[in-house]
């Protein structure tokens, strides 16, 4: 048995039952009245459905297969640690794109470039100084003098 | 149609379009030599660069970049035995062995020139083929169209990574992807949710920027920090003499056959680069005289695997502008730059757009002895780049991928989409699900949902359109077919299968 696999395609099923019975009744707005769309085949609720049924059925298709498999499973992840760097650095980015709306690009950048290059294990400030100063500098130019693009200037400024 | 390529030519004959393409191989050159940094996400990251120019310079600058990273891939191969990208992953195998020989100038050469003549090649098929094939596909009624476009995405999602269910699961996400916005036939919304930035969709930008370099990013941050900060083994750099023109000549009999076999598999819909060179690579040695120089430094082996790869860059053109259904994931990405260039890849192209397409073929075909001289120039410089540290360059691609999102529309919204997609792509690619299906499948879905409905109106509302017109059910059937041989030749291609 492949737990992953196995895994995944209960999700993948719960996630079908779940379209098809209330995000495709909800989240479909008419712009048209109903009387006006013809047959059903022409509705805008007809190829959504189709495609959930198909992933239903090949979440289905997943499960049985997963539970027939006798071979062992690579694991997606070996090591936690190697996780918990994955984890840091999206974090890192995330907290980048918060703070460029408050801060702008020029500001935020440098920091977010030292910060992630010290996390992957360079020490030399000989190296991290220059790039994550110049980079971003030379990006904000770059775009203005090529294509008049403002990178976020940050709301506080 | 002659004052249409005559027209073309002179559009291509311009400082500005060929200094693109220029521009665009030196970019790809330069992330193709970056190892573990792939032709697709130079692509994705560049996409957004492309909308600023006309088309006549920002197709031709992505195709730049696609045909320098192919061969860009073949340095840090030949240099220190990690390829750029995985379609270098056979020219490793002589590669490295002549450099540690002291031959690296002499393998770097063997690789640009064995790259221009494949891409040459692979070219002149694409110019060749796609005109009567779009041609072909214009007496299609929208029920044959849609079920070329079913074919198409089956093949794809069938052939694509190791596992049949989780291709064609992946194809499914991309059409429910391309589900939100607007129903192009009622007008009805659909799956927004409220947010703004998908009342149109989901941009094209964002999502291939998550999908291919966010994802990547992720993946190579798992790598041991150690070997982040580690400037990688620069040993083999400095190789002595240039290629000596009679191993060329030797050799060209190899590269033919690689290119051949190269052109024919990127044009089968989701075979691609990595595939052919090892077809290629495994030929030529059947095919040699000193097969047993093979793995020990061969100029042939060199040859065969580069030659290969990049005829695949023309080849996996074919389906994309004469049908409209891309055959890979840098494929894709192009056919995402086409449309929203305005140009529609499909059987209509080549009548709408006769001398903007003209004009692309031009600066495709100009794009090959550029390679030739950026690559001969500056092979000491590209080779520079490989030993740059990862731990420098992960976060200033990242920082990228970021500028790349967010120029797409000005909108810190996309910037946001694209690290969401980031990390989906990540999931999915940790448990073995190919995204080529998933965004071609997105590209498509439109077109697909297009056809479906104008086939369903003739028919008024009945589905056996699809089944009682002929060519219309013959596509269908063979997709169908498609996915036993499949799941029947793959014992592994089941859903467990890693």
């Amino acid at each position: 048995m492949r737990l992953a696999d196995l895994s995944t395609g209960v999700l993948f099923l719960v996630f079908s039952v779940v379209a098809y019975f209330y995000l495709i009744p909800t989240q479909i707005v008419l712009s048209i009245p109903e009387d006006h769309l013809g047959p059903s085949a022409l509705r805008p609720d007809f190829l959504p459905r189709q495609t959930v049924l198909l992933f239903g059925f090949l979440a289905v298709f997943l499960i049985s297969s997963a539970i027939r498999e006798k071979e062992p499973e690579d694991a997606p992840w070996t090591e936690r640690r190697r996780l918990y760097q994955v984890v840091v650095v999206f974090a890192v980015v995330f907290l980048y794109t918060y703070a460029l709306e408050l801060l702008g690009f020029a500001i935020v950048s440098p920091v977010f470039l030292a910060i992630l290059m010290w996390f992957m294990g360079l020490r030399e400030w000989r190296l991290i100084v220059p790039v994550a100063l110049l980079l971003p500098v030379f990006l904000t130019y770059f775009f203005w003098y090529s294509f008049y693009v403002i990178l976020p200037e940050g709301s506080l400024f | 149609m002659i004052d249409q390529i005559l027209e073309g030519i002179s559009m291509a004959m311009s400082f500005k379009a060929i200094g693109m393409v220029a521009i665009g191989i030196f970019a790809g050159i330069t992330v193709g030599a970056i190892p573990g940094l792939t032709s697709v996400m130079a692509t994705a990251i560049l996409v957004p660069f492309s909308f600023f120019m006309s088309p006549i310079l920002g197709i031709p600058f992505l195709l730049g970049v696609h045909k320098g990273s192919l061969f860009g891939g073949s340095i840090p191969a030949i240099l220190v035995n990690t390829p750029g990208t995985a379609a270098a992953a056979a020219t490793c195998l002589d590669g490295y062995p002549l450099a540690k020989k002291g031959e690296a100038r002499s393998a770097i050469q063997m690789a640009l020139y064995s790259s221009t003549l494949g891409d040459t090649f692979s070219d002149i098929a694409l110019i060749v083929a796609a005109l009567p094939l779009a041609a072909l596909a214009l007496k299609f009624g929208p029920a044959e169209f849609f079920a070329l476009l079913v074919m198409g995405l089956t093949i794809i999602s069938s052939v694509t990574g190791r596992s049949v269910v989780k291709g064609l699961l992946s194809a499914v996400m991309g059409l429910a992807i391309g589900l939100v916005g607007f129903d192009a036939v009622s007008g009805a919304e659909r799956f927004h949710f409220g947010i703004p930035n998908l009342e149109g969709g989901v941009g094209l930008v964002p999502l291939l920027i998550g999908l291919f370099a966010v994802s990547e990013i992720l993946i190579q941050s798992e790598k041991e920090i150690a070997e982040l900060a580690r400037p990688p083994e620069t040993a083999h750099l400095h190789g002595g003499r240039s290629l000596p023109r009679g191993e060329l000549r030797k050799c060209m009999r190899t590269i033919l056959r690689s290119s051949v076999i190269g052109t024919f598999i990127g044009a089968i819909p989701g075979t691609g680069a990595s595939i052919a060179t090892f077809i290629g690579y495994a030929s030529a040695k059947r095919a040699s005289k000193h097969p047993e120089e093979f793995g020990q430094g061969s100029y042939e082996g060199v040859a065969a695997a580069e030659a290969a790869n990049s005829a695949v860059a023309g080849a996996d053109l074919i389906p994309t502008l004469a049908f409209g259904i891309p055959g890979a994931a840098t494929a894709a990405i192009l056919m995402g730059a086409f449309i929203a260039q305005g140009l529609r890849p499909g059987p209509g192209l080549f009548q709408e757009h006769a001398p903007t397409m003209y004009a692309i073929f031009t600066l495709l075909l100009l794009g090959n002895p550029i390679m030739l001289i950026e690559g001969w120039l500056l092979t000491g410089m590209f080779a520079r780049i490989v030993t740059i540290r990862q731990s420098i360059l992960v976060p200033s691609i990242l920082l990228f991928c970021i500028v790349g999102a967010y120029i797409f529309q000005n909108d810190l919204g996309d910037v946001k989409l694209a690290l969401i997609a980031g990390v989906f792509g990540y999931l999915l690619r940790k448990m073995n699900y190919p995204l080529p299906p998933m965004v071609i499948a997105f590209i498509l879905t439109p077109m697909a949902e297009r056809s479906l409905k104008q086939a369903l109106l003739l028919s008024d509302g009945d589905i056996s359109i699809f089944f009682v017109r002929p060519i219309a059910a013959a596509f269908l059937v063979l997709s169908a077919v498609v996915i036993a041989v499949s799941v029947w030749r793959r014992p592994w291609a089941t859903a467990g299968a890693v």
